[in-house]
């Protein structure tokens, strides 16, 4: 644990980039006497602290009093109307996997040979459509790995399979389809009006890269990283080349589809009131630069800015 | 220079009483001064964030403990956490695509400690570039671990993470860092 690193290079590199700290302003002490002076004593603090308790308990009771009103008024409504709580997954009807045969998703591929000359996939709209962007939220629910997979998909019972499990195979999962997560952001934009943005993340400039970027406001009713969430809960974690990295702040998930030999990464941050949702998918192997998410979030931030100046002025 | 002792100081405090306070700043006003500046380029911000330091200190006195760490690591431990706020407000954490390939890539304790330790002038330069780039609590790992040359159990404290997440957080920047060099150099 108490091992040292010698790193010497990254000690020296250290050492030059700190070699001129800044010392301690002079008349420090003398501004700090006169914040020292003006603080508000501890007092005010604890009685702030003593009101934000009892608001608390307050709200839930508040709370808790309304949802047992609303349990025993509209006992109807708990079983069926949309609901933007993830508590209340079990509660609505969930889609049922559909398993499609394989001419019919010959319509929907384009063949490697066309990904390999360099075009980029242009997705034709599913049949199935995926959950509607004002559908409720449904929390993860684990896919019943144990049970056989043909029976999971045959059957269509399984309430915990999603419809992105949309082929059956002797593979070790079912075949989901990455290009759903596009589908469905696709769909969600246009019902809350964000227009899709083309970016170019491929230097040379590659045609088989296709990146897109929406700008989500960063409002509740849609409550993008939720509904992101959920759509990156629809793939097993076992899909090839899953990985998902999220917090309040940003969101991280990749995919990889085999059967297309396509690579998919989304990316959303939040920033000043919004939400940048970047979209990429490459054929494996391609190199994909994330510099262009940040060049776009810079021209947008530096717009933000010389605009509210310029209403300022 | 007051002539009290850290306890002495720590009890005035408690106290409300003023002489505690100018003794505590007047003692680590340039410690806590000069880790915010190395993180905040501007001098004014830092120069707040260190007022900041001390007054939040002053309000929390009750919580500090001598038995976990000196008077000097828990003022540090409050202005890394008001300077990683203010640098988030400043500007929002980017996790870069590449960073999600840190894990990729196979490289042993010793090899990474060989390719970090080459003594070449390009290299230490590119490490400087670099270090830029990395996220702020990484690059703060880094300062308080190879500049300040602190033991990790102290950083532990300073950064609320414990020793051995923080232990693996450090190889992962160390390996993060290697991969932005290996890709400076294939470009």
């Amino acid at each position: 644990m108490d091992k040292r690193y010698n790193d010497t290079d990254l000690r020296e590199a250290l050492h030059r980039k700190y070699a001129d700290t800044p010392q301690l302003p002079a008349d420090f002490m003398t501004k700090m006497e006169q914040r020292m002076d003006t603080k508000p004593v501890a007092k005010t603090r604890r009685l702030w602290a003593w009101l934000s308790a009892a608001a608390c308990i307050l709200l839930i009771i508040g709370i808790g009093l309304h949802v047992q009103f609303e349990g025993a008024s509209h006992p109807i409504a708990q079983s069926g109307t949309p609901n933007q709580s993830i508590g209340h997954v079990q509660s609505f009807n969930r889609a049922r996997p559909v398993a499609q045969s394989d001419t019919s998703n010959q319509s929907k591929v384009l063949p490697n040979f066309l990904i390999g000359q360099g075009q980029s996939v242009n997705r034709v709209r599913p049949i199935h459509q995926p959950g509607r962007p004002n559908d409720p939220i449904e929390a993860c629910q684990p896919i019943n790995r144990d049970a056989p997979i043909e029976k999971q998909v045959m059957t269509d019972s399984d309430p915990d399979l999603h419809y992105a499990a949309a082929d059956l195979t002797k593979d070790t999962i079912p075949y989901q389809d990455p290009a759903r997560v596009d589908d469905y952001i696709f769909q969600l934009a246009e019902h809350h009006q964000v227009k899709q943005g083309q970016l170019t993340c491929s230097l040379p400039v590659d045609s088989s890269v296709v990146s897109s970027v929406y700008v989500f406001p960063d409002k509740d009713e849609i409550n993008l990283f939720s509904r992101l969430l959920q759509v990156a809960c629809w793939y097993d974690t076992k899909t090839s080349g899953y990985h998902l990295n999220f917090s309040q702040q940003q969101f991280f998930f990749e995919l990889k589809d085999m059967r297309r030999h396509l690579q998919y990464r989304w990316i959303a941050e939040r920033i000043n009131g919004r939400i940048l949702f970047y979209s990429t998918h490459a054929p494996l192997g391609i190199k994909v630069s994330s510099a262009c998410y940040q060049d776009y979030r810079n021209e947008l931030m530096y717009q933000n800015s010389f605009n509210s100046k310029t209403k300022k002025l | 220079m007051s002539d009290l002792t850290e306890t002495e100081i720590v009890e005035a405090v408690r106290r409300g009483r003023r002489e505690g306070q100018t003794a505590m700043v007047g003692r680590y006003a340039q410690l806590v001064f000069a880790m915010i500046a190395r993180q905040v380029p501007d001098t004014l911000d830092a120069e707040e964030l260190t007022q900041d330091t001390f007054l939040r200190a002053f309000d929390h006195i009750d919580s500090y403990d001598a038995h976990k760490a000196s008077l000097s690591t828990w003022l540090c431990r409050i202005a890394y956490r008001l300077t990683l706020d203010f640098l988030k407000r400043r500007r929002p954490v980017i996790v870069s695509i590449e960073d999600s390939k840190v894990w990729q890539t196979d490289i042993s304790d010793e090899q990474l400690e060989a390719e970090l330790s080459t003594g070449r002038e390009e290299r230490i330069e590119q490490l400087q570039e670099v270090m830029d780039d990395l996220p702020d609590d990484e690059r703060m790992l880094l300062t308080l671990y190879y500049f300040e040359d602190r033991p990790l159990t102290e950083i532990a404290y300073t950064t609320g993470i414990e020793a051995k997440p923080l232990a693996n957080r450090l190889y992962r920047t160390r390996k993060k860092i290697f991969q932005k060099l290996k890709m400076k150099d294939e470009k």
